[in-house]
């Protein structure tokens, strides 16, 4: 029995999958007619999905797990499970969900960033201390290295983010997803997608308390 | 209300999420508490830089590195022969049947001694995981197997501990009332001893809910 996880796995297959992907140009999918194409035996359509969306699920992918090898590994093997898979596809969610999940499944099971965050964020904040360049506030005008730092110590911090709520933060304030597409992806309730992202924004927002300040908890 | 209650209740602010009395109650405390309002600005500031994290451009050529690997595996995706399922299906099968036939004598035997079971199971499924030995070799190929001393299993959970994949294989193969029992003593001992990589391996094997629990107990961890 394989390993259930924080993301279920890939929908059943369906038995007429052809069909049930008309059900995508009625739910505005913007990937219907790719879809459908690939799903007809073209190739070249699933070559354009993955133009159209390897990019996005990309940088989705590094937030996700800090390191930009991982992360084309990681896409690669999306992919790949997809493109294995995607028969299974029913067109329940748009295929950009799909694919979300998929990454998503992906990324946890590398379950990489557990404890790497906390190293990284010590060492920037320790180079800030002793007079690096790191911006004191974020309001202050930043040149582009200093951007490129403080993205470094926010990406840091991100990996400090217990996984499973790490996830829907990423989707939302990264990837500017809603909270129904990141229940779709995460297959959890609308209501614990927001708990939980209320709840990572605080843990990041400790964990950045040297970077953006503020007077911390009072009773 | 008090700066905590405020504090837990800014991010749903900033999204509407909050019901018209909590929003009321919040607006006029932000009004009378300038660390709240400290608070407040910290936390857009934080949801403005992670906006920031989405300029982020994909390496040149990686859609085609992608596309390359996909027709790559394609070309290369083996059929599966009837043969070749069947025999899966057989090694599944036998080990399922193995490891039931181990976990009921095992129960007879020790009674509800919960953690020799569990150490009896543990060292079983590492032997045949990590393929050294198999289940009938490491316990008689018909008899039933033996108790084994505080020593022996001392020493399985001890092995199994340290490699986390046969855990994770292990636990997969489980049904659910024993790998509840085997997960509550794996999480025991491994936050005991600090051991990450065991924790994470017990997380990929849990479910949403008990995912949460278990990330939860691994937050914890000293």
């Amino acid at each position: 029995v394989p390993a259930a996880t924080a993301v279920e796995r890939l929908p059943r297959p369906a038995p007429h999958a052809e069909a049930d992907v008309t059900a995508l140009a009625f739910a505005g999918d913007p990937d219907a007619e790719l879809v459908t194409r690939w799903l007809r035996g073209e190739e070249s359509a699933f070559e354009a999905l993955v133009a159209r969306h390897h990019a996005r699920v990309f940088r989705f992918l590094v937030r996700m797990l800090g390191d930009a090898q991982e992360a084309e590994d990681v896409l690669q093997e999306t992919f790949l499970n997809v493109h294995r898979h995607g028969r299974r596809f029913r067109g329940e969610a748009r295929f950009s969900t799909f694919l979300y999940r998929a990454a998503a499944n992906g990324a946890l099971n590398r379950r990489r960033g557990l404890g790497r965050g906390s190293a990284r964020l010590l060492r920037l904040f320790q180079r800030q201390a002793v007079g690096h360049d790191l911006p004191a506030a974020p309001r202050d005008p930043e040149s582009a290295a200093q951007a490129a730092q403080t993205a470094e110590l926010v990406q840091a911090a991100l990996l400090e983010i217990p996984l499973r709520l790490r996830l829907p933060l990423v989707l939302y304030d990264v990837e500017g997803l809603s909270y129904r597409e990141i229940a779709d992806t995460v297959q959890v309730r609308e209501g614990t997608v927001k708990s939980r992202i209320h709840r990572a924004r605080r843990l990041l927002r400790e964990r950045l308390r040297p970077l953006l300040g503020g007077s911390g908890e009072r009773s | 209300v008090s700066c905590a209650w405020t504090h837990a209740r800014l991010s749903p602010w900033l999204e509407g999420d909050l019901d018209p009395g909590a929003q009321r109650t919040l607006a006029s405390h932000l009004e009378t508490c300038p660390g709240c309002r400290d608070e407040l600005a910290a936390l857009r500031a934080g949801v403005a830089q992670l906006h920031g994290l989405r300029a982020l451009e994909a390496p040149p050529q990686l859609a085609q590195r992608v596309i390359a690997s996909v027709r790559e595996a394609g070309s290369e995706e083996p059929e599966r022969g009837p043969f070749a399922v069947a025999l899966r299906l057989a090694v599944h099968f036998t080990l399922a049947a193995c490891v039931a036939t181990l976990a009921v004598v095992a129960s007879h035997r020790l009674g509800d001694r919960g953690g020799r079971e569990l150490a009896a199971e543990l060292a079983a499924v590492q032997s045949a995981a990590s393929g050294r030995v198999g289940l009938g070799e490491h316990f008689g190929a018909s008899a039933p197997p033996s108790e084994p001393t505080q020593a022996e299993i001392d020493a399985a959970l001890d092995r199994a501990l340290v490699d986390a994949g046969v855990l994770v294989r292990g636990l997969r193969s489980r049904g659910e009332p024993a790998r509840e029992l085997w997960l509550r003593s794996l999480v025991e001992r491994a936050r005991e001893r600090g051991d990450a990589a065991v924790l994470a391996a017990a997380l990929r094997t849990r479910s949403e809910p008990e995912a949460d629990v278990l990330a939860d107990q691994l937050a914890a961890r000293p």
